[in-house]
């Protein structure tokens, strides 16, 4: 992952901030119930997604349930299923373990974390949090606050980090410590009260944002019925079963101008050239690029403006069951690339 | 012009059917009078330029609550994701088939669904017939004919367009007046035809010039009566009068064995040929070359055929039986042949066609005079937006689903009459239920239970389905059973009334 240039978008300053912290505090477990906007996707490791869909329409809950995180290796569980997992392997492991909250869903979130036998150390709120999700979450124990705010150019992002058990000074000190190594500007600020209690950190354009991504199979949240081949160094993944697949980008993608899928196999040319990218349920005609008899390159524009999260269809017309298999296997991919 | 983008659910070309053919044109024209997106499974599919393809599981992206959503629904599994939409985000309906039976069939509706649509095309019928299709498994090809299974779908809409008087009257006699009057009638589009080339007709299907071209179109079915169209043709060409006949469409000989047929009329398959299935290009070069378009159809449920639009589009004589929703074109526009007696009558008429020219063109001419006035692409996508604009109040989302907790009845398990009095209790109901069965004790219940192995199957309306069975305390106000026992338990059965 490039880290070099282009205007900042706030999810790529979410993925950011959650680096940051990530570098502070080492072996730092992120349960996100932010999905299915989940802003940390482009983060270097990425978060555990719950699903929270008390604040989703019917149907937008129905479609969004259809994914599997971690390249289709893992399920996206409800947050109050998914947070004693999350606490027991955090506790066992030893290592600190963050809930990311909206302010939506942040007081839906404090009843689930009441019930909990113990309490994450540290919830990150974003937005900044209004009062109300703060009081509720001052209620169950989190009791510690401090914000920090990521700005460039016109844009910028702000969270809140709340702990029940650490001072978050020390906190935002490290933090400081952590983003002074990526040479930005920082400043301590007070955010409602005499006490400085805000981290400013000034991103100087041109600096600690992305201009391009790329996903390896493993990373990706998909529907596809198959999991990833291979290994971290070089993985690969059949979309099997039906003709459309589904990816989901998250938010990161707004500021992305081009989506690149690298499809080593799609069983024939005319398969290749048939291929079609769905951005967001849309259809797009893409740009072929046949590399070879099966393989090539799918690409496409993405619009200017952008619903979040970005959902990547793709969509073959000819399946094929391999000999000895069950399952009729449409096409194989073992990249997406984002770029400015 | 609509305020708001209009949402069209409709499989479209380059899916091999009427309907998305229909969608399609009907999509070129009212792009120019309102936005539209079409909502289909298939993103590779053709439609005019700039008219965007979506995928109907993230419809919920782009539906806010006041979109106009109009569906293009007919009898194949083609438009199983049409049914699911309308039953997700309600909107007009286009009723291309009269009939649905098939379409529920194949979408693999839940039985109380399937029973509720046969009971309302007959409540007394209908449940006899739901009774031998689901308890003794028989089934005839007359549950087909009886059942129309339209009533949901007329449920559901906020409006229904069919493309006859006839298909809205037969809604009418057979649903009521109110159901009668969300339904419009919006002539089946005309295409103005395309240049007429001949080479397909003359060169590829080798038809002799200067012979009269008789053609007739689309999948071979027995409704369309080639049985009655072959035996006038024989008659016919027994008598020296000269003739070609074309089948422009596709066979389907496990259900309808056409060139066994024409096996047996010698006569006849000398002078025709079958094409198979045609490009839509080829298929307007033999309607447009045509000198007759036969469009027979008995029994006919209503609906419309875009082949004879296009015929008559093309200013071509055509030939319909006086039934149905072919009985309301003007007679001066079609020859109609009477559903009786049809082979002499079928004679008569295609002999005065065939020695006159100037009859053919009489008829053509008044077709092409109707194709280019209320049918013309541009009238009926004004057609369309008019009434979609009046949709003000589309019924609420997932009203379906919705319907929850609306009603809860309590029996005494060891009543009698039992099955009577569920049923009196739920024949009017729909939506969520939830029946009590009190006992006196868990062991009564068990007794019940065991007492009648096949308990739910006997007590239960067909139309029920149930969710979640459980065996709860009774926490209702004390209640004298039969025996003058207190209920203390409750075997309680939530599901849904369809």
């Amino acid at each position: 992952m490039s880290t070099s240039s282009a205007t900042a978008s706030p999810p790529r300053f979410a993925a950011l901030a959650l680096n940051m912290m990530r570098a502070v505090l080492p072996g730092l477990q992120v349960l996100d119930t932010l999905f299915p906007t989940a802003p940390f996707l482009l983060a270097d490791t990425p978060a555990e997604l719950t699903f929270f869909a008390s604040n989703m329409p019917d149907e937008a809950a129905e479609f969004y349930a259809r994914f599997r995180q971690s390249g289709g290796t893992q399920p996206i569980l409800p947050f109050a299923a998914a947070l004693p997992g999350a606490l027991e392997a955090a506790t066992a492991a030893d290592q600190p373990l963050l809930v990311a909250l909206h302010t939506t869903n942040a007081v839906d979130a404090a009843a689930s974390l009441r019930q909990a036998e113990s309490l994450p150390p540290l919830l990150l709120l974003a937005p900044e949090g209004d009062n109300e999700a703060l009081q509720a979450l001052r209620d169950i124990g989190y009791t510690g606050r401090c914000f920090f705010r990521l700005i460039q150019d016109e844009t910028d992002e702000g969270f809140c980090l709340l702990s029940a058990e650490t001072e978050t000074a020390v906190l935002l000190r490290s933090l400081e410590t952590a983003g002074k190594t990526a040479a930005v500007d920082m400043r301590f600020a007070s955010h409602d009260g005499d006490e400085p209690d805000t981290l400013m950190v000034f991103l100087p354009p041109g600096c600690q944002t992305w201009t391009q991504a790329s996903l390896n199979p493993f990373s990706l949240v998909h529907d596809g019925t198959k999991t990833p081949e291979g290994d971290r160094q070089y993985a690969w993944l059949w979309f099997s079963g039906e003709p459309h697949a589904r990816i989901l980008l998250g938010p990161t993608a707004q500021r992305f101008r081009r989506v690149r899928v690298i499809v080593p196999n799609a069983l024939t040319t005319q398969n290749l050239r048939a291929m079609r990218l769905l951005i967001n349920g849309t259809a797009v005609q893409p740009h072929v690029e046949v590399w070879s008899e099966r393989s090539g390159c799918v690409s496409a524009e993405l619009p200017d403006t952008l619903e979040a999260p970005l959902v990547l269809g793709l969509w073959v017309p000819e399946g094929h069951v391999p000999e000895g298999g069950n399952a009729k296997l449409f096409v194989c991919i073992d990249r997406i690339e984002l770029s400015s | 012009m609509l305020e708001r983008e209009l949402a069209i659910f409709s499989p479209i070309p380059p899916e091999q059917n009427g309907i998305a053919d229909y969608t399609y044109h009907l999509v070129s024209a009212l792009r120019h009078e309102t936005r539209c997106a079409v909502y289909t499974n298939q993103p590779d599919g053709i439609l005019p330029e700039g008219v965007p393809i979506r995928e109907p599981l993230q419809a919920f992206r782009y539906l806010p609550q006041d979109q106009p959503i109009l569906h293009q629904i007919g009898n194949n599994p083609g438009h199983i994701f049409v049914l699911q939409a309308l039953r997700q985000w309600g909107g007009v309906t286009t009723l291309h088939d009269q009939n649905l039976h098939y379409l529920y069939e194949v979408s693999g509706a839940t039985q109380p669904m399937m029973v509720r649509n046969l009971r309302a095309t007959s409540e007394k019928m209908g449940e006899v017939f739901a009774r031998h299709w689901f308890e003794e498994q028989i089934k005839t090809a007359a549950n087909y004919a009886l059942f129309d299974m339209l009533d949901e779908v007329l449920t559901l809409s906020s409006a229904v367009v069919v493309h006859s008087r006839f298909a809205r009257n037969r809604i009418r006699l057979l649903y009521g007046e109110d159901a009668a009057a969300r339904v419009h009638v919006i002539p089946h589009l005309a295409l103005p035809p395309d240049e007429r080339s001949e080479d397909y007709v003359h060169g590829t299907l080798d038809v002799p010039q200067g012979v009269p071209l008789i053609v007739t179109s689309g999948f071979a079915t027995f409704a369309k009566r080639f049985d009655w169209l072959v035996a006038a043709l024989d008659r016919i060409a027994a008598m020296g009068i000269d003739f070609f006949w074309v089948h422009a469409g596709k066979e389907r000989p496990e259900e309808y064995d056409l060139s066994g047929l024409l096996n047996q009329h010698p006569n006849v398959k000398a002078r025709s040929r079958i094409t198979g299935y045609l490009t839509e290009a080829e298929l307007n070069e033999c309607i447009a070359s045509c000198d007759i378009l036969v469009n027979l159809r008995f029994p006919s449920v209503g609906e419309s055929s875009g082949t004879l639009a296009r015929a008559m589009a093309a200013g071509r004589c055509c030939v319909v039986n006086a039934t149905a929703a072919y009985a309301d074109l003007p007679t001066d526009a079609v020859m109609h042949i009477p559903v009786n007696d049809t082979i002499p009558a079928l004679v008569d008429g295609l002999l005065a066609l065939l020695g006159d020219p100037q009859l053919r063109a009489s008829f053509g001419n008044q077709a092409l005079s109707l194709a280019r006035g209320e049918w013309a692409p541009e009238a009926v996508a004004r057609a369309y937006v008019d009434l979609i604009s009046t949709q003000t109040s589309h019924p609420p989302r997932n009203q379906p689903r919705r319907r929850i907790g609306s009603h809860r009845f309590s029996f005494p398990i060891n009543s009698y009459s039992l099955r009577e009095d569920i049923k009196a209790c739920t024949s009017h109901c729909q939506g969520q239920v939830e029946i009590q069965l009190l006992a006196s004790s868990s062991e009564q219940l068990a007794q019940a239970s065991l007492q009648r192995p096949l308990l739910f199957q006997e007590i239960l309306p067909n139309n029920m389905e149930v969710r979640t069975v459980n065996v709860e305390q009774d926490r209702s106000q004390p209640r004298r059973l039969e025996d003058d026992r207190y209920a203390g338990v409750a075997l309680v059965l939530k599901g849904e009334l369809a």
